[in-house]
Protein backbone atom coordinates (compact mmCIF):
# COMPACT_ATOMS: atom_id res chain seq x y z
CA UNK A 1 0.00 0.00 0.00
CA UNK A 2 2.84 2.34 0.89
CA UNK A 3 4.50 1.50 -2.42
CA UNK A 4 1.26 2.23 -4.25
CA UNK A 5 0.96 5.62 -2.59
CA UNK A 6 4.57 6.39 -3.42
CA UNK A 7 4.02 5.36 -7.03
CA UNK A 8 0.97 7.53 -7.28
CA UNK A 9 2.88 10.45 -5.89
CA UNK A 10 5.65 9.76 -8.39
CA UNK A 11 3.13 10.00 -11.24
CA UNK A 12 1.66 13.20 -9.97
CA UNK A 13 5.04 14.65 -9.35
CA UNK A 14 6.57 13.81 -12.68
CA UNK A 15 3.74 13.87 -15.17
CA UNK A 16 2.59 17.38 -14.37
CA UNK A 17 6.01 18.86 -14.23
CA UNK A 18 7.28 19.73 -17.70
CA UNK A 19 9.32 22.64 -16.40
CA UNK A 20 10.67 20.62 -13.50
CA UNK A 21 14.26 21.38 -12.59
CA UNK A 22 16.46 18.42 -11.74
CA UNK A 23 19.95 18.17 -10.34
CA UNK A 24 21.94 15.04 -11.13
CA UNK A 25 24.86 14.53 -8.79
CA UNK A 26 27.26 11.75 -9.70
CA UNK A 27 29.16 10.39 -6.71
CA UNK A 28 32.40 8.40 -6.57
CA UNK A 29 33.15 6.56 -3.35
CA UNK A 30 36.00 4.27 -2.43
CA UNK A 31 35.00 0.65 -1.96
CA UNK A 32 36.04 0.92 1.69
CA UNK A 33 33.59 3.81 2.21
CA UNK A 34 30.62 2.35 0.37
CA UNK A 35 28.69 1.20 3.44
CA UNK A 36 29.29 4.50 5.24
CA UNK A 37 28.14 6.40 2.17
CA UNK A 38 24.87 4.43 2.07
CA UNK A 39 24.44 5.16 5.79
CA UNK A 40 24.82 8.87 4.96
CA UNK A 41 22.10 8.62 2.32
CA UNK A 42 19.79 6.77 4.75
CA UNK A 43 20.35 9.72 7.09
CA UNK A 44 19.57 12.17 4.27
CA UNK A 45 16.52 10.21 3.12
CA UNK A 46 14.60 11.36 6.21
CA UNK A 47 15.68 14.97 5.60
CA UNK A 48 14.45 14.79 2.01
CA UNK A 49 11.15 13.26 3.16
CA UNK A 50 10.51 16.28 5.38
CA UNK A 51 11.80 18.78 2.78
CA UNK A 52 9.24 17.43 0.31
CA UNK A 53 6.47 17.78 2.92
CA UNK A 54 7.64 21.35 3.57
CA UNK A 55 7.68 22.03 -0.20
CA UNK A 56 11.38 22.77 -0.33
CA UNK A 57 11.76 19.93 -2.81
CA UNK A 58 9.67 17.87 -5.20
CA UNK A 59 11.51 14.55 -4.96
CA UNK A 60 14.76 12.76 -4.33
CA UNK A 61 16.21 9.53 -5.69
CA UNK A 62 19.42 7.62 -5.15
CA UNK A 63 20.56 5.32 -7.95
CA UNK A 64 23.53 3.01 -8.12
CA UNK A 65 25.51 2.69 -11.36
CA UNK A 66 25.88 -0.92 -12.50
CA UNK A 67 28.76 -2.05 -14.69
CA UNK A 68 29.55 -5.29 -16.50
CA UNK A 69 32.94 -5.61 -14.83
CA UNK A 70 35.69 -3.68 -13.07
CA UNK A 71 37.16 -2.62 -16.39
CA UNK A 72 33.92 -0.88 -17.41
CA UNK A 73 33.59 0.68 -13.96
CA UNK A 74 37.07 2.17 -14.07
CA UNK A 75 36.94 5.96 -13.69
CA UNK A 76 33.14 5.97 -13.59
CA UNK A 77 30.82 7.15 -10.80
CA UNK A 78 29.23 4.77 -8.29
CA UNK A 79 25.99 6.57 -7.40
CA UNK A 80 23.66 9.14 -8.91
CA UNK A 81 21.53 11.45 -6.78
CA UNK A 82 18.54 13.08 -8.43
CA UNK A 83 16.97 16.10 -6.75
CA UNK A 84 13.72 17.39 -8.21
CA UNK A 85 12.26 20.89 -7.85
CA UNK A 86 8.97 21.85 -9.41
CA UNK A 87 10.43 25.19 -10.57
CA UNK A 88 13.21 27.70 -9.89
CA UNK A 89 11.20 29.34 -7.08
CA UNK A 90 11.02 26.09 -5.14
CA UNK A 91 14.68 25.39 -5.77
CA UNK A 92 15.64 28.84 -4.49
CA UNK A 93 13.45 28.28 -1.44
CA UNK A 94 15.21 24.96 -0.79
CA UNK A 95 18.64 26.51 -1.13
CA UNK A 96 17.81 29.39 1.20
CA UNK A 97 17.38 27.28 4.33
CA UNK A 98 20.17 26.49 6.79
CA UNK A 99 20.23 22.84 5.86
CA UNK A 100 22.29 21.68 8.82
CA UNK A 101 19.94 23.30 11.29
CA UNK A 102 16.97 21.88 9.36
CA UNK A 103 18.55 18.40 9.43
CA UNK A 104 19.23 18.67 13.16
CA UNK A 105 15.52 19.37 13.77
CA UNK A 106 14.51 16.36 11.71
CA UNK A 107 17.03 14.11 13.47
CA UNK A 108 16.26 15.53 16.89
CA UNK A 109 16.34 12.03 18.36
CA UNK A 110 20.10 11.87 17.68
CA UNK A 111 22.58 13.20 20.20
CA UNK A 112 24.72 16.10 18.99
CA UNK A 113 27.71 13.75 18.77
CA UNK A 114 25.80 11.13 16.83
CA UNK A 115 24.31 13.79 14.56
CA UNK A 116 27.80 15.16 13.80
CA UNK A 117 29.01 11.60 13.17
CA UNK A 118 26.24 11.04 10.63
CA UNK A 119 26.64 14.50 9.14
CA UNK A 120 30.32 13.87 8.51
CA UNK A 121 29.97 10.44 6.93
CA UNK A 122 31.91 10.16 3.63
CA UNK A 123 30.18 12.11 0.86
CA UNK A 124 32.37 10.90 -2.01
CA UNK A 125 33.60 13.04 -4.88
CA UNK A 126 30.80 14.75 -6.76
CA UNK A 127 29.96 16.31 -10.10
CA UNK A 128 26.71 18.23 -10.50
CA UNK A 129 24.55 18.63 -13.58
CA UNK A 130 21.54 20.97 -13.70
CA UNK A 131 18.77 19.79 -16.00
CA UNK A 132 15.31 20.89 -17.04
CA UNK A 133 12.63 18.33 -17.84
CA UNK A 134 11.39 18.89 -21.38
CA UNK A 135 9.03 15.95 -21.64
CA UNK A 136 8.12 12.54 -20.26
CA UNK A 137 5.59 9.73 -20.61
CA UNK A 138 2.96 9.04 -17.97
CA UNK A 139 4.04 6.85 -15.08
CA UNK A 140 1.69 3.88 -14.79
CA UNK A 141 3.96 1.43 -13.02
CA UNK A 142 5.16 0.76 -9.49
CA UNK A 143 8.39 2.17 -8.17
CA UNK A 144 10.46 -0.52 -6.47
CA UNK A 145 13.92 -0.82 -5.00
CA UNK A 146 16.14 -2.37 -7.67
CA UNK A 147 14.19 -0.82 -10.59
CA UNK A 148 16.59 -0.48 -13.50
CA UNK A 149 16.92 2.49 -15.81
CA UNK A 150 19.12 3.49 -18.73
CA UNK A 151 20.45 7.01 -18.65
CA UNK A 152 21.45 8.07 -22.16
CA UNK A 153 23.58 11.13 -22.77
CA UNK A 154 23.29 12.94 -26.11
CA UNK A 155 24.73 15.89 -27.93
CA UNK A 156 22.19 17.72 -30.15
CA UNK A 157 23.49 18.12 -33.69
CA UNK A 158 20.76 20.32 -35.13
CA UNK A 159 17.69 22.40 -34.24
CA UNK A 160 15.28 19.54 -34.99
CA UNK A 161 16.65 17.25 -32.27
CA UNK A 162 14.38 18.25 -29.37
CA UNK A 163 11.30 17.97 -31.60
CA UNK A 164 12.41 14.53 -32.83
CA UNK A 165 12.52 13.38 -29.20
CA UNK A 166 9.26 14.98 -28.12
CA UNK A 167 7.18 14.60 -31.29
CA UNK A 168 8.44 11.26 -32.57
CA UNK A 169 10.57 9.15 -30.20
CA UNK A 170 8.16 9.81 -27.31
CA UNK A 171 5.34 8.24 -29.35
CA UNK A 172 7.47 5.11 -29.86
CA UNK A 173 8.07 4.97 -26.09
CA UNK A 174 4.34 5.37 -25.44
CA UNK A 175 3.56 2.41 -27.72
CA UNK A 176 6.06 0.33 -25.76
CA UNK A 177 4.49 1.42 -22.48
CA UNK A 178 1.10 0.28 -23.77
CA UNK A 179 2.43 -3.18 -24.66
CA UNK A 180 4.43 -3.41 -21.44
CA UNK A 181 7.95 -3.49 -22.91
CA UNK A 182 8.76 -0.13 -21.33
CA UNK A 183 7.78 1.64 -18.13
CA UNK A 184 9.11 5.16 -18.53
CA UNK A 185 10.76 7.67 -20.83
CA UNK A 186 11.90 11.17 -19.97
CA UNK A 187 13.81 13.84 -21.85
CA UNK A 188 15.92 16.49 -20.14
CA UNK A 189 18.05 19.33 -21.32
CA UNK A 190 21.38 19.93 -19.58
CA UNK A 191 21.45 23.55 -18.39
CA UNK A 192 24.86 23.58 -16.73
CA UNK A 193 27.44 21.36 -15.12
CA UNK A 194 29.78 21.77 -12.17
CA UNK A 195 32.65 19.33 -12.53
CA UNK A 196 34.78 18.78 -9.43
CA UNK A 197 36.28 15.40 -10.11
CA UNK A 198 37.23 13.10 -12.96
CA UNK A 199 34.41 12.67 -15.49
CA UNK A 200 33.87 10.51 -18.53
CA UNK A 201 31.93 13.37 -20.18
CA UNK A 202 33.61 16.32 -21.85
CA UNK A 203 30.93 18.94 -21.12
CA UNK A 204 29.69 19.25 -24.71
CA UNK A 205 26.67 17.01 -24.03
CA UNK A 206 23.30 18.73 -24.25
CA UNK A 207 20.52 16.29 -23.35
CA UNK A 208 19.73 13.23 -21.27
CA UNK A 209 17.00 10.65 -21.73
CA UNK A 210 16.01 8.11 -19.11
CA UNK A 211 14.34 4.84 -20.08
CA UNK A 212 12.93 2.28 -17.71
CA UNK A 213 12.56 -1.05 -19.52
CA UNK A 214 9.53 -3.29 -19.04
CA UNK A 215 9.18 -6.93 -20.00
CA UNK A 216 11.39 -8.37 -22.74
CA UNK A 217 9.66 -7.89 -26.12
CA UNK A 218 8.57 -11.00 -28.00
CA UNK A 219 10.17 -11.86 -31.34
CA UNK A 220 7.03 -10.61 -33.10
CA UNK A 221 7.14 -7.29 -31.24
CA UNK A 222 10.82 -6.93 -32.06
CA UNK A 223 10.04 -7.56 -35.75
CA UNK A 224 7.20 -5.03 -35.71
CA UNK A 225 9.49 -2.50 -34.12
CA UNK A 226 12.37 -2.92 -36.58
CA UNK A 227 11.87 -5.21 -39.58
CA UNK A 228 8.26 -4.34 -40.40
CA UNK A 229 8.74 -0.61 -40.01
CA UNK A 230 7.05 1.65 -42.54
CA UNK A 231 9.19 3.89 -44.74
CA UNK A 232 8.00 6.88 -42.73
CA UNK A 233 9.17 5.29 -39.46
CA UNK A 234 12.50 4.30 -41.03
CA UNK A 235 13.12 7.86 -42.21
CA UNK A 236 12.02 9.44 -38.93
CA UNK A 237 14.29 7.12 -36.97
CA UNK A 238 17.19 7.59 -39.39
CA UNK A 239 16.96 11.38 -39.44
CA UNK A 240 16.04 11.60 -35.77
CA UNK A 241 19.12 9.58 -34.86
CA UNK A 242 21.20 11.79 -37.14
CA UNK A 243 20.00 14.87 -35.26
CA UNK A 244 21.90 13.77 -32.14
CA UNK A 245 25.18 12.17 -31.22
CA UNK A 246 24.76 9.28 -28.82
CA UNK A 247 27.52 9.80 -26.28
CA UNK A 248 27.08 7.24 -23.53
CA UNK A 249 24.61 4.92 -21.85
CA UNK A 250 24.68 4.27 -18.12
CA UNK A 251 22.79 1.47 -16.38
CA UNK A 252 21.45 2.27 -12.93
CA UNK A 253 19.32 0.60 -10.28
CA UNK A 254 17.16 2.30 -7.69
CA UNK A 255 18.42 2.32 -4.11
CA UNK A 256 16.32 4.92 -2.22
CA UNK A 257 13.73 7.54 -3.06
CA UNK A 258 11.31 10.05 -1.58
CA UNK A 259 8.40 11.76 -3.36
CA UNK B 1 -14.92 17.46 -75.50
CA UNK B 2 -11.76 16.51 -77.37
CA UNK B 3 -9.81 17.09 -74.13
CA UNK B 4 -12.26 14.92 -72.24
CA UNK B 5 -11.80 12.03 -74.63
CA UNK B 6 -8.05 12.46 -74.53
CA UNK B 7 -8.21 12.45 -70.77
CA UNK B 8 -10.11 9.22 -70.60
CA UNK B 9 -7.76 7.53 -73.03
CA UNK B 10 -4.84 8.89 -71.06
CA UNK B 11 -6.11 7.04 -67.98
CA UNK B 12 -6.54 3.78 -69.71
CA UNK B 13 -3.13 3.91 -71.15
CA UNK B 14 -1.17 5.03 -68.13
CA UNK B 15 -2.78 3.53 -65.12
CA UNK B 16 -1.84 -0.06 -65.82
CA UNK B 17 1.68 0.62 -66.79
CA UNK B 18 4.19 0.11 -64.04
CA UNK B 19 7.10 -1.14 -66.21
CA UNK B 20 6.28 1.18 -69.07
CA UNK B 21 9.13 2.82 -70.95
CA UNK B 22 8.93 6.35 -72.27
CA UNK B 23 11.24 8.08 -74.67
CA UNK B 24 11.47 11.83 -74.15
CA UNK B 25 12.63 14.03 -77.00
CA UNK B 26 13.49 17.62 -76.04
CA UNK B 27 13.40 19.57 -79.31
CA UNK B 28 14.84 22.93 -80.26
CA UNK B 29 13.26 24.14 -83.53
CA UNK B 30 15.30 25.92 -86.21
CA UNK B 31 14.82 29.68 -86.18
CA UNK B 32 11.76 30.71 -88.16
CA UNK B 33 10.55 27.11 -88.63
CA UNK B 34 7.91 26.99 -85.91
CA UNK B 35 5.07 26.62 -88.44
CA UNK B 36 7.00 23.95 -90.33
CA UNK B 37 7.64 22.04 -87.12
CA UNK B 38 3.95 22.03 -86.27
CA UNK B 39 3.05 20.86 -89.77
CA UNK B 40 5.52 17.99 -89.35
CA UNK B 41 3.90 16.96 -86.06
CA UNK B 42 0.49 17.29 -87.72
CA UNK B 43 1.66 14.82 -90.36
CA UNK B 44 3.12 12.51 -87.72
CA UNK B 45 -0.02 12.66 -85.60
CA UNK B 46 -1.93 10.38 -87.96
CA UNK B 47 1.08 8.09 -88.36
CA UNK B 48 1.44 7.73 -84.59
CA UNK B 49 -2.28 7.08 -84.25
CA UNK B 50 -1.90 4.16 -86.67
CA UNK B 51 1.30 2.97 -84.94
CA UNK B 52 -0.57 2.79 -81.64
CA UNK B 53 -3.45 0.93 -83.30
CA UNK B 54 -0.89 -1.50 -84.76
CA UNK B 55 0.66 -2.05 -81.30
CA UNK B 56 3.96 -0.52 -82.37
CA UNK B 57 3.85 1.86 -79.44
CA UNK B 58 1.58 2.71 -76.52
CA UNK B 59 1.14 6.46 -76.64
CA UNK B 60 2.45 9.66 -78.18
CA UNK B 61 2.19 13.20 -76.83
CA UNK B 62 3.60 16.52 -78.05
CA UNK B 63 4.01 19.32 -75.54
CA UNK B 64 4.95 22.93 -76.14
CA UNK B 65 7.25 24.29 -73.44
CA UNK B 66 6.26 27.64 -71.91
CA UNK B 67 9.09 30.17 -71.88
CA UNK B 68 9.52 33.56 -70.31
CA UNK B 69 10.93 35.91 -72.94
CA UNK B 70 12.24 38.25 -70.23
CA UNK B 71 14.35 35.49 -68.70
CA UNK B 72 17.45 34.43 -70.70
CA UNK B 73 17.69 31.11 -68.78
CA UNK B 74 14.08 30.29 -69.60
CA UNK B 75 14.76 31.00 -73.30
CA UNK B 76 17.36 28.21 -73.29
CA UNK B 77 14.64 25.63 -72.62
CA UNK B 78 13.58 23.34 -75.49
CA UNK B 79 10.67 24.46 -77.64
CA UNK B 80 8.83 21.14 -77.58
CA UNK B 81 8.94 17.87 -75.69
CA UNK B 82 7.65 14.70 -77.29
CA UNK B 83 6.76 11.59 -75.25
CA UNK B 84 6.77 8.22 -77.01
CA UNK B 85 5.41 5.55 -74.67
CA UNK B 86 6.00 1.81 -74.95
CA UNK B 87 4.36 -0.87 -72.87
CA UNK B 88 7.69 -2.68 -72.52
CA UNK B 89 11.15 -3.00 -74.01
CA UNK B 90 10.02 -5.62 -76.50
CA UNK B 91 7.53 -3.21 -78.03
CA UNK B 92 10.10 -0.41 -77.99
CA UNK B 93 12.59 -2.50 -79.95
CA UNK B 94 10.12 -3.53 -82.66
CA UNK B 95 11.55 -2.66 -86.08
CA UNK B 96 9.23 -0.29 -87.92
CA UNK B 97 9.51 1.18 -91.40
CA UNK B 98 7.96 4.53 -90.50
CA UNK B 99 7.87 5.85 -94.05
CA UNK B 100 6.03 2.77 -95.26
CA UNK B 101 3.54 3.13 -92.41
CA UNK B 102 3.09 6.85 -93.14
CA UNK B 103 2.49 6.15 -96.84
CA UNK B 104 -0.15 3.59 -95.88
CA UNK B 105 -1.84 6.12 -93.58
CA UNK B 106 -1.89 8.91 -96.20
CA UNK B 107 -2.73 6.68 -99.20
CA UNK B 108 -5.69 8.25 -100.98
CA UNK B 109 -5.58 11.29 -98.69
CA UNK B 110 -2.51 12.98 -100.09
CA UNK B 111 -0.73 12.86 -103.45
CA UNK B 112 2.56 10.98 -103.52
CA UNK B 113 4.39 14.19 -104.43
CA UNK B 114 2.80 16.15 -101.62
CA UNK B 115 3.50 13.34 -99.19
CA UNK B 116 7.19 13.18 -100.21
CA UNK B 117 7.51 16.94 -99.75
CA UNK B 118 5.93 16.81 -96.32
CA UNK B 119 7.93 13.75 -95.28
CA UNK B 120 11.23 15.32 -96.31
CA UNK B 121 10.50 18.28 -94.07
CA UNK B 122 10.81 16.10 -90.94
CA UNK B 123 14.61 16.16 -90.56
CA UNK B 124 14.90 19.85 -91.48
CA UNK B 125 12.85 21.48 -88.71
CA UNK B 126 14.91 20.51 -85.68
CA UNK B 127 17.97 22.44 -84.61
CA UNK B 128 18.71 19.98 -81.81
CA UNK B 129 17.13 16.99 -80.12
CA UNK B 130 18.12 15.60 -76.73
CA UNK B 131 16.81 12.22 -75.65
CA UNK B 132 16.06 10.44 -72.42
CA UNK B 133 14.71 6.92 -72.04
CA UNK B 134 12.86 6.53 -68.75
CA UNK B 135 11.12 3.73 -66.92
CA UNK B 136 7.83 4.34 -65.11
CA UNK B 137 8.29 3.64 -61.41
CA UNK B 138 4.95 4.82 -60.12
CA UNK B 139 1.88 6.91 -60.84
CA UNK B 140 -1.44 7.93 -59.33
CA UNK B 141 -4.83 6.96 -60.76
CA UNK B 142 -6.09 9.33 -63.43
CA UNK B 143 -8.70 11.84 -62.30
CA UNK B 144 -10.47 13.34 -65.31
CA UNK B 145 -11.00 17.11 -65.39
CA UNK B 146 -14.45 18.65 -65.44
CA UNK B 147 -15.96 19.59 -68.79
CA UNK B 148 -14.14 22.72 -69.98
CA UNK B 149 -11.50 22.55 -67.25
CA UNK B 150 -8.00 22.89 -68.69
CA UNK B 151 -4.87 21.21 -67.39
CA UNK B 152 -1.43 22.48 -66.33
CA UNK B 153 1.46 20.15 -67.15
CA UNK B 154 4.49 20.44 -64.86
CA UNK B 155 7.51 18.44 -65.99
CA UNK B 156 10.36 18.20 -63.49
CA UNK B 157 13.76 16.57 -63.80
CA UNK B 158 15.50 15.68 -60.53
CA UNK B 159 18.90 14.45 -59.49
CA UNK B 160 18.66 11.87 -56.70
CA UNK B 161 21.01 12.89 -53.89
CA UNK B 162 20.71 9.76 -51.77
CA UNK B 163 19.33 6.21 -51.74
CA UNK B 164 16.11 7.26 -50.01
CA UNK B 165 14.93 9.51 -52.84
CA UNK B 166 12.83 6.99 -54.82
CA UNK B 167 11.05 5.88 -51.64
CA UNK B 168 10.38 9.48 -50.63
CA UNK B 169 8.61 9.96 -53.99
CA UNK B 170 6.70 6.68 -53.95
CA UNK B 171 5.95 6.30 -50.23
CA UNK B 172 5.54 9.89 -49.14
CA UNK B 173 5.07 12.44 -51.94
CA UNK B 174 2.76 10.10 -53.88
CA UNK B 175 0.35 10.13 -50.93
CA UNK B 176 0.38 13.93 -51.11
CA UNK B 177 -0.46 13.83 -54.83
CA UNK B 178 -3.23 11.32 -54.13
CA UNK B 179 -4.72 13.59 -51.47
CA UNK B 180 -4.60 16.50 -53.92
CA UNK B 181 -6.21 14.27 -56.53
CA UNK B 182 -8.98 13.26 -54.12
CA UNK B 183 -9.53 16.95 -53.35
CA UNK B 184 -10.19 17.49 -57.09
CA UNK B 185 -7.09 19.60 -57.67
CA UNK B 186 -4.81 17.24 -59.53
CA UNK B 187 -5.39 14.92 -62.45
CA UNK B 188 -2.18 12.89 -62.52
CA UNK B 189 1.30 12.33 -61.11
CA UNK B 190 3.94 10.03 -62.48
CA UNK B 191 7.48 9.20 -61.44
CA UNK B 192 10.07 7.92 -63.90
CA UNK B 193 13.68 6.82 -63.67
CA UNK B 194 16.20 7.68 -66.39
CA UNK B 195 17.70 4.49 -67.79
CA UNK B 196 19.43 5.95 -70.83
CA UNK B 197 20.11 9.32 -72.44
CA UNK B 198 21.82 10.89 -75.43
CA UNK B 199 25.28 12.37 -75.00
CA UNK B 200 23.96 15.90 -75.47
CA UNK B 201 21.25 15.51 -72.82
CA UNK B 202 21.63 16.72 -69.26
CA UNK B 203 23.85 14.20 -67.50
CA UNK B 204 22.79 15.01 -63.91
CA UNK B 205 19.07 14.22 -64.09
CA UNK B 206 18.23 10.78 -62.72
CA UNK B 207 14.41 10.98 -62.45
CA UNK B 208 11.47 12.85 -63.92
CA UNK B 209 8.03 13.62 -62.54
CA UNK B 210 5.01 14.81 -64.47
CA UNK B 211 2.32 16.57 -62.45
CA UNK B 212 -0.93 17.37 -64.22
CA UNK B 213 -2.86 19.97 -62.27
CA UNK B 214 -6.42 21.02 -62.81
CA UNK B 215 -6.66 24.64 -63.84
CA UNK B 216 -8.48 26.94 -61.48
CA UNK B 217 -7.76 24.66 -58.54
CA UNK B 218 -7.01 26.46 -55.32
CA UNK B 219 -3.86 26.02 -53.22
CA UNK B 220 -3.84 22.77 -51.30
CA UNK B 221 -2.69 22.45 -47.71
CA UNK B 222 -1.87 18.92 -46.62
CA UNK B 223 -3.98 17.93 -43.59
CA UNK B 224 -0.81 16.91 -41.70
CA UNK B 225 1.20 20.03 -42.56
CA UNK B 226 1.29 21.21 -38.94
CA UNK B 227 2.66 17.89 -37.69
CA UNK B 228 6.38 17.59 -36.96
CA UNK B 229 6.63 14.17 -38.65
CA UNK B 230 5.13 15.57 -41.85
CA UNK B 231 7.40 18.63 -41.74
CA UNK B 232 10.51 16.45 -41.32
CA UNK B 233 9.48 14.12 -44.15
CA UNK B 234 9.00 17.13 -46.42
CA UNK B 235 12.33 18.62 -45.35
CA UNK B 236 14.31 15.41 -45.78
CA UNK B 237 12.37 14.32 -48.86
CA UNK B 238 13.14 17.62 -50.59
CA UNK B 239 16.77 17.30 -49.47
CA UNK B 240 17.01 13.86 -51.10
CA UNK B 241 16.75 15.40 -54.58
CA UNK B 242 17.90 18.42 -56.54
CA UNK B 243 15.62 19.91 -59.17
CA UNK B 244 17.54 20.29 -62.42
CA UNK B 245 14.70 20.78 -64.91
CA UNK B 246 11.36 22.48 -64.29
CA UNK B 247 9.10 23.05 -67.26
CA UNK B 248 5.51 24.15 -67.64
CA UNK B 249 3.99 22.72 -70.78
CA UNK B 250 0.88 22.80 -72.93
CA UNK B 251 -0.30 19.61 -74.62
CA UNK B 252 -0.65 20.01 -78.41
CA UNK B 253 -1.17 16.48 -79.70
CA UNK B 254 -1.76 13.13 -78.08
CA UNK B 255 -2.75 9.59 -78.95
CA UNK B 256 -3.16 6.73 -76.50
CA UNK B 257 -3.85 3.03 -76.75
CA UNK B 258 -7.59 2.45 -76.45
CA UNK B 259 -7.54 -0.75 -74.46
Amino acid sequence: MKKYILSTLFVLSISISFSQLITHTSVRVDDSERESYLELEEFWSKIHEQAIKDEYSDGWMLWEFTYKDDEEAKGKPDFLIMNFHKDSVQRQKGYSIDIKEYARKIHSNLSKRNFEKKWNLPRGERNNYRLIRLDNTNWISTLEKGNEIYLNVFKALNDDYESYEMEYFKKMAEKQIVNGTRKWWEFNKILSSNINTETSLDGSQTHVTIDMPGRTPTEEERKDMWENRSFIDKMMQKNGSASREFVKRYNLKLVMWQF
Amino acid sequence: MKKQILSIIFILSLSFSSSQLISYEAIWVNDGMEEDYLSVEELWSEVKKQAIADDIQDFWVVFKVEKDSTNPESMKKPDYIVFNGFKDDEQRKKQTNWKELAMKVYKGKMSKRKFEKAWEKTPTVRKETRNFLVERLDNTMWSAPEEGQSLDFRFNGFQALNDDYENYEMKFFKDWHEKRTNAGLQAWWEFNKVINRSKNANQEVTHFTLDILKDGASEYEHPDSSLFTHQMLVKNGVASRKRIIGDKMTMLYSHFQQN
